[in-house]
């Protein structure tokens, strides 16, 4: 871990509620673990230390869900989570996708986190966001569980984000009552924001109607070091070692990070001019090393005319919105709830 | 989750600026206090990382931040740490402390003090789960529960249980579950269970403290779900009629008639004889759920009677029933000159034509073949019997089998006696009593036809029944016994 040092770690213990900080250390920990310098990857021990929880038709705090196989050539599963109606005590297999009954039902597909090489949709930390994203949006959402690096590298998420859109869009019992469409969000965290914008910029000539991006922390880098990066190295939970080393698991071999889905807007990237691209909502944490990164993003949308707000949370680290026990959390709640409102 | 906004922002000074558009909200108290008491249940732990996996006490977080830092400062100085992956055996990662504590042992080289038995209940996803009774512990009064799993570590999440409900988890028969209790006094002893049918219960340890892990708040059992998503209809509808007949079979009959309902919307998107047959297949559900059974002798009876030509032929059920019982009766037969088989339900007859050709072809010739055949009346009076009789006998006839044919019409069977029957010696004849699917009936009827078997003092009685109502799959029996001569 470069530059990193006592004092250091006593500051990010400085930010962050304890519990938090015992979080995202253990999974630093536990992450530096598994990454093998020859690039390879211990599948084997994440998937033991992952914590993951099963899908439950049973609902629980009014949300119930179940595991759908999208694509049986890649084994494409994607966990879909619902609002239970009153009256249901358990939904039976017929209910499962029973047809949305509201006016507007924003779907929401969310692409979770874990740098393209750590994570399933059925980690606990992401089950429980995505749970939480049903009751705050009133929003049905579909959590893909995308192939991982190294073993898969690009570009294999986008291919699996885009195989769910597809399915997503299809289904009937998916629209909205309003105007028989699916009314889609794409959202995801580090890896899976970057996921989002990829996965939009293919939908846009398709006909598919993508309503909003919202990316939280999203992944993104570039050959050379930022200013954040430098300043930032190793001081909150994260290195630029590790993030060098999840790019080369994911990129293409012989490829750098200015590679157009590591930098989009980079000197390999191309402008959005003129393209109807989504609105965005890019939520950046000023605490995570590769926040320049990110800004540039939201930057670059804008340059190219495109509607993105940026939300700066500054003293957030990564991994602020896995735990409702500080502000940023709230407010980020409280925006994307907003963004995918149908009133926006 | 439902917890307001809290200001749990731990840490010293202020500086945690806060640029975000929420609405003004106090800051952290003072210096020192580095986590909150809320996020605690009633066994300590911190219910927001309970939620997410781990289970540690709120009083041992600080604890458990200063092994990480002690981790992270001895493994800084190395490049990779990867090579302790495989080095170091993993035990629990819900139980952060436990783990931490152990890569920090590891790394010293030193037996862990804090290392007691109870961790070292494997974790491994492949292992069989270990089914130790009792462990003894040193006396220190920490009282550990945790839960032990390998792919899943919570049964129902978000809310207020921590810990696993696992009274009776129908769904899983996917996942071990090792859940053991720990009294919090001297000499506890453990149970621990190995959920690894989906039936097996929870029993409790007889410590009086042991239930502290179960919070008891839900019960309900997880049911993980997965969809096979099929463009097909037709995969669908088949997936549908299965459903459908598993929940009948369960008595799910709410759930089977949900169903039910939706076969017949995917049976009408499909064409042809897919269509037809699944309708049909609804229908027969449908009766099933709704308990409209036909009424007895509804049926013609020459249409009856193609019917269940048609229903043997196709249907193996009842062609194996006869298979076994003939098997049985050829081989009682083997020395006998002339055999007579007393048939309790003749119908059609069906079963014998088989018989009869083997007879034929018995080495040495075919034995002399007399066949009883009782029947009930028919509704439009037809001699049903006889006809029976009549296309047995031609068939003999071009087999070259001695064949002599009887016919009782009986509406119960204790009508009938022994005396009716024309029995002859043993010594001249070997006798079979012959009761395919009619068991039911007989002892229904009470009917003293057992003992009209027994009278008739056959070398074999062949029976073939159908188990009782709530298991609709058949069994066959030969029930071979040997009745004393007199």
């Amino acid at each position: 871990m470069a530059g990193s040092n006592g004092v250091n770690l006593n500051e990010s213990k400085r930010v962050v509620p304890l519990n938090t900080w015992v979080l995202i250390s253990n999974f630093k920990l536990a992450y530096n673990l598994l990454r093998r310098p020859d690039g390879t990857f211990n599948r084997h021990l994440a998937e033991f230390l992952d914590r993951k929880v099963p899908a439950n038709a049973n609902p629980v705090d009014g949300v119930f869900s179940f595991d759908v196989i999208i694509d049986r050539g890649t084994s494409l599963l994607s966990r879909i989570y619902r609002r239970a109606d009153a009256q249901e005590s358990q939904p039976n297999i017929v209910d499962l996708e029973k047809p949305v009954n509201s006016e507007v039902v924003p779907v929401i597909i969310f692409f979770h986190g874990g740098s393209f090489a750590h994570s399933s949709s059925n980690s606990a930390i992401y089950d429980t966001l995505c749970r939480r994203l049903v009751g705050l949006c009133k929003a049905v959402v579909v959590s893909v569980n995308y192939r991982r690096a190294p073993e898969n590298r690009y570009p294999c998420p986008y291919d699996d984000g885009w195989t769910a859109l597809k399915w997503v869009n299809s289904r009937t019992w998916l629209q909205s009552k309003k105007d028989s469409k699916v009314h889609i969000y794409l959202a995801g965290d580090s890896s899976g924001g970057n996921i989002v914008h990829h996965v939009a910029l293919r939908a846009v000539e398709s006909g598919i109607d993508v309503l909003g991006n919202i990316l939280l922390n999203p992944m993104f880098g570039g050959q050379e070091r930022t200013e954040s990066e430098k300043r930032l190295d190793g001081k909150y939970f994260v290195t630029l070692q590790d993030r060098d080393w999840y790019w080369r698991a994911f990129l293409p071999e012989r490829e750098d990070r200015d590679h157009p889905a590591c930098n989009p807007f980079g000197p390999k990237g191309k402008s959005l001019e003129g393209i109807k691209f989504p609105k965005s909502l890019v939520v950046v944490a000023g605490l995570d090393l590769v926040h320049d990164r990110q800004i540039t993003y939201a930057e670059g949308l804008k340059k190219a005319g495109q509607d993105v707000k940026l939300l700066y949370l500054e003293q957030a680290t990564i991994g602020f919105y896995l735990l409702p026990n500080n502000n940023y959390f709230h407010t980020v709640m409280d925006e994307i709830s907003e963004f995918v409102s149908p009133n926006c | 989750m439902k917890r307001d906004h809290q200001e749990t922002i731990g840490g010293a000074g202020n500086s945690i600026g806060n640029k975000a558009e929420s609405s003004s909200s106090s800051m952290a108290t003072g210096k020192g206090k580095l986590w909150v008491e809320d996020d605690q249940d009633a066994g300590g732990m911190d219910e927001l990382l309970a939620v997410l996996g781990y289970k540690i006490k709120s009083s041992e977080m600080a604890d458990v931040a200063q092994k990480l830092e002690q981790l992270e400062m001895v493994l800084g100085s190395e490049d990779g740490i990867s090579h302790l992956a495989s080095d170091t055996v993993h035990y629990n990662p819900s139980d952060l402390s436990g783990w931490v504590q152990s890569m920090l042992s590891e790394l010293n080289n030193l037996p862990s003090p804090d290392l007691d038995s109870s961790t070292l209940l494997s974790n491994n996803q492949d292992s069989n789960p270990s089914t130790m009774t009792s462990l003894d512990f040193p006396n220190n009064s920490q009282s550990k529960a945790f839960v032990d799993d390998s792919e899943y570590d919570l049964r129902a999440i978000p809310g207020v249980a921590a810990y696993p409900q696992q009274e009776f988890d129908k769904s899983n028969d996917r996942k071990r579950m090792k859940l053991t209790l720990v009294g919090s006094n001297t000499a506890p002893t453990l149970a621990v269970n190995s959920l690894q049918s989906s039936n097996s219960s929870c029993t409790p340890s007889s410590s009086p403290q042991a239930i502290m892990a179960v919070s008891g708040t839900l019960s309900e059992p997880t049911r993980p779900v997965v969809l096979i998503d099929s463009q097909e209809t037709g995969v669908r509808l088949v997936h549908t009629l299965l459903a459908c007949a598993e929940a009948i079979q369960q008595e799910n009959l709410k759930l089977a008639d949900a169903l039910v309902k939706h076969i017949g919307v995917l049976a009408a998107s499909q064409a042809g004889a897919m269509r037809k047959v699944a309708t049909y297949f609804a229908e027969a559900l449908a009766r099933r759920i709704y308990k409209i059974f036909p009424q007895d002798h509804c049926l013609d009876s020459s249409y009856s009677d193609t019917l269940e030509m048609h229903f043997y032929e196709t249907c193996p059920y009842l062609k194996f029933a006869h298979f076994t019982a003939n098997q049985a009766i050829l081989e009682a037969f083997a020395n006998a000159s002339r055999v007579h088989v007393i048939d309790f339900g003749l119908k059609q007859g069906m079963q014998w034509p088989a018989l009869m050709q083997a007879l034929a072809l018995r080495p040495g010739g075919p034995p002399a073949f007399r066949l009883t055949g009782i029947g009930p009346p028919q509704p439009d009076n037809t001699d049903a019997l006889q006809q029976v009789g009549w296309k047995l006998a031609q068939l003999a006839q071009t087999i070259g089998v001695e064949f002599e044919f009887r016919g009782f019409v009986a509406s119960s069977l204790a009508d009938l006696e022994a005396e009716m029957l024309d029995l002859r010696p043993p010594e001249v004849e070997a006798v079979a009593v012959n009761s395919v699917f009619e068991l039911h009936r007989l002892v229904e009827e009470n009917s003293g036809c057992l003992m009209l078997g027994w009278h008739t003092r056959p070398l074999i009685a062949t029976s073939a029944w159908q188990l009782a109502a709530g298991d609709s799959r058949l069994r066959v029996n030969s029930a071979e016994f040997e009745l004393p001569s007199q």
